[in-house]
């Protein structure tokens, strides 16, 4: 009888698909949300196939799918210039880890800061940061501030402080705090004697991986893909971050082809741009580091959804 | 606690890979490294739009030495890309951030906000030797009621549209050019190379790209105001409504049709570039420091031939071409001008800049000319349009005497634009100027490019345009210009 119950119960468990969809619209909407993920993912991989083709098979046919040409020319092209790009990389990653980092520490330390019930000025600095959020003083002020203030002109952090903070992020951890560290942990904490760093460390963080992923992850990609500090702010060629050094190349295009009929004079700034290949070879160089981290952020993310199993 | 851990020594291990590279990174900016101030000697910012050369360091020495010595003053020279100067130079203005010199951009506008010192004393009395120098248009073309805001690069006082031909194909098929003055012209050229070059573009055209038919602009080519140069030179029309500016528009129309253009030439940005063969014929702006197809030929490396399509003409445009101003929050505005009349007058400061290290990349022959060796490469010197007087400039020695004294005859004989000078005001028509040129951004490229047949084109142009407010510019714009035609007699 005993083992007939356990394999009722193993029945039991292979028809729960009593709750998901019936076989044809499960297959219907796998195919949907496969077209949707493939819209997505077309893009790259049509800027990866141009990346390979062959300059002149790009400008007699245009771009392909499948090229009359493959070529290597793009990035063997990438290679003599290593030592910008090299640095260009450097200065990116540079950027991206330790303004990560700085931006996760001032963002939770906030966020708890003003999460806590007890904190008698909470109210205060949530609205100090949501002003922030709502009004922006503009960027001419900002760039007064930056430059002529605090003397962050060309210097590797103008394009780490602007964004050390964010309100946006600050919100969300604020809440993430709110909901899943219970007030009652906090205070069986200090009844144990924990000052309030020590509880900080040892009991909220560990509880809010989740959180601090999700931000670390908008923290990282804010910084990997800024390029607007660096136009307002960086002079020096070896601080240019990559993405900067695309956004170059592109306006760089532009102007030229605005003026197309000056070529003679502008020569010396046409043999700087390099050819579409190339270019497409520095988009899938400058994207491929950052999609690579993603699942790395993913895993917290998906652990963030069984989280907060505390029991009031 | 474990995942927290996972993450940090993650995060502590991307840091440390990333402090291992830095050993072949550096975090310190490199722009200023050359410019430790001396005692005595006065630095001056200046902000130059292009790229920066690679041996700049070398030539900023070498520059240096002579400045200092002649003026007691140093120059640090920042690079801004082409595409960038814009935007960087016009948050540099509005915060009204300290530098000494800056090649113009948006120079009208700027000007009238206050943004430039006024140089119109200033110039005649610390560079005079080379405002002498500078052709009357310039002056002319640059004065904002009345006052000098710049220190315009003397080169190409006039200009002309060309047709240049990639003569490699010319030679090919025997074909010729003589007969060609117009769009029109081109037709059975066009027609050869098509049915037999099948990976050449006949005409190399793009984003961007204009057709040319003997007008001035007070606004910009790409917006609907114009004088025809061919007709009242007392009235601002739109080019657009113009019978001879729609021929050559139909004519486009029907090249497009015939595969003659890239079907995407509207949209593209798809460079031809001038050393390739990828295309058989280009429109081109030469004026008389271009010594006929000499310069292009250099630069393209492979022989060119070009055909005039306009008249030559001096134009606000060409006065306004390169100018160098002078901050209005400046420091040093004297020394600053000092500069550019140094700039503008020393043939040894100049010609180092422009043709890079003496001996290495070029050595003189003769008193004015010199003769190019192995060294002198595209990015290891500064380009001669905006950079500094091209009087002073050293020519090559494939240029001729009669050649440089039939340029000094072109320039006195070059007829003046009937709009040289005149600055559009356009404060009471802002919103109206935004409107039309939304408007306009959606035909330019399709119609010059020949994608949009004109003849259905055009009419809907225009009563978009109405919408815009066209008329109420038309008629501030030519009240301003009927007053500048009767403030000039």
């Amino acid at each position: 009888m005993k083992g007939g119950e356990k394999q009722m119960s193993k029945k039991k468990i292979s028809q729960v698909r009593v709750q998901s969809f019936g076989k044809k619209s499960d297959i219907i909407f796998n195919i949907l949300v496969a077209l949707l993920a493939f819209s997505c993912i077309f893009p790259f991989i049509f800027v990866i196939i141009i990346s390979f083709t062959s300059e002149q098979s790009l400008l007699v046919h245009g771009y392909a799918l499948f090229p009359k040409e493959w070529s290597l020319k793009g990035y063997t092209y990438l290679a003599d210039l290593k030592g910008q790009i090299l640095q260009s990389l450097f200065i990116t990653v540079f950027v991206t880890v330790i303004g990560t980092l700085i931006n996760v520490t001032f963002t939770s330390t906030y966020a708890y800061a003003i999460a806590r019930p007890n904190f008698k000025y909470r109210r205060f600095f949530t609205i100090f940061a949501l002003i922030t959020m709502l009004f922006s003083p503009g960027m001419v002020p900002s760039y007064i501030v930056m430059t002529t203030l605090l003397h962050l002109k060309d210097t590797v952090w103008a394009l780490i402080l602007p964004m050390a903070l964010s309100p946006f992020n600050i919100i969300v951890m604020r809440t993430f705090f709110k909901r899943t560290v219970p007030e009652s942990i906090i205070e069986s904490a200090r009844i144990d004697g924990a000052s309030e760093f020590r509880t900080f460390t040892k009991i909220v963080l560990p509880l809010a991986v989740p959180g601090i992923a999700t931000i670390s992850l908008f923290a990282a990609l804010g910084y990997w893909n800024d390029w607007f500090n660096a136009l307002l702010y960086i002079q020096s060629d070896n601080l240019v971050p990559l993405q900067f050094l695309l956004m170059k190349i592109q306006s760089n295009i532009d102007y030229m082809t605005q003026n197309a009929s000056l070529s003679a004079n502008l020569s010396g700034g046409m043999a700087s741009i390099p050819k579409e290949a190339t270019r497409m070879a520095m988009v899938v160089i400058s994207t491929l580091p950052i999609a690579c981290s993603y699942p790395f952020f993913q895993r917290y993310f998906v652990s963030g959804l069984t989280i907060g199993g505390v029991k009031e | 606690m474990r995942r927290l851990k996972k993450l940090t020594i993650g995060l502590v291990g991307i840091l440390v890979l990333s402090l291992l590279m830095a050993g072949c990174g550096s975090l310190s900016g490199n722009a200023s490294k050359n410019t430790d101030s001396k005692k005595g000697v006065t630095t001056l910012l200046m902000y130059q739009i292009g790229d920066k050369p690679e041996n700049y360091d070398q030539l900023m020495d070498a520059a240096n030495k002579i400045v200092e010595k002649k003026i007691g003053a140093r120059i640090n020279l920042q690079y801004i890309g082409w595409g960038d100067y814009d935007k960087k130079m016009s948050v540099i203005v509005s915060s009204g951030e300290n530098y000494d010199i800056a090649y113009a951009n948006n120079y009208v506008a700027n000007a009238q906000k206050g943004a430039y010192a006024d140089l119109t004393d200033l110039a005649p009395k610390y560079a005079k030797e080379a405002y002498d120098m500078l052709d009357p248009a310039y002056i002319e073309g640059n004065k904002i009621k009345g006052k000098l805001y710049a220190f315009p690069v003397n080169g190409n006082v006039y200009a002309q549209q060309m047709l240049t031909f990639n003569k490699q194909y010319l030679d090919k098929y025997h074909l010729d050019i003589s007969n060609v003055n117009s769009y029109a012209d081109l037709e059975p050229l066009l027609k050869v190379i098509k049915k037999n070059e099948k990976t050449v573009m006949p005409i190399a055209a793009g984003q961007g790209f204009h057709v040319e038919s003997d007008m001035d602009y007070p606004l910009s080519n790409g917006m609907p105001f114009a004088v025809d140069l061919k007709g009242d030179h007392t009235k601002i029309i739109n080019q657009y409504d113009n019978e001879r500016m729609k021929q050559d528009l139909r004519t486009m129309h029907k090249y497009y049709q015939e595969g003659y253009i890239a079907k995407d030439a509207a949209t593209s940005n798809t460079d031809y570039p001038l050393d390739g063969n990828t295309w058989f014929v280009r429109q081109e702006t030469q004026g008389p420091y271009d010594y006929g197809d000499t310069l292009l030929t250099t630069t393209a490396g492979q022989p060119l031939v070009s055909r005039p399509l306009t008249d030559a003409y001096k134009t606000t445009g060409q006065a306004q071409m390169a100018n160098f101003v002078v901050s209005s929050n400046s420091k040093h505005k004297e020394k600053a001008v000092e500069f550019l009349g140094l700039l503008n007058s020393d043939p040894d400061l100049l010609n180092g800049l422009i043709y890079g290290e003496e001996g290495k990349a070029w050595k003189k022959v003769g008193d004015n000319k010199v003769k190019l060796l192995d060294g002198y490469k595209a990015n290891n010197h500064m380009a001669a349009w905006n950079t500094g007087n091209n009087k002073i400039v050293y020519v090559q020695d494939s240029i001729t005497d009669q050649q440089i004294k039939e340029r000094d005859e072109n320039i006195k004989n070059a007829k003046q634009s009937p709009i040289l000078g005149f600055n559009f005001n356009t404060d009471s028509v802002k919103t109206e100027i935004t409107n039309i040129s939304n408007v306009m951004s959606q035909y330019l490229d399709g119609l010059n490019t020949g994608t949009l047949d004109p003849d259905k084109a055009i009419p809907e142009m225009d009563a978009k345009l109405k919408k815009a407010g066209y008329d109420k510019v038309l008629k501030e714009m030519q009240k301003q210009f009927d007053e500048f035609r009767a403030s000039k007699e």
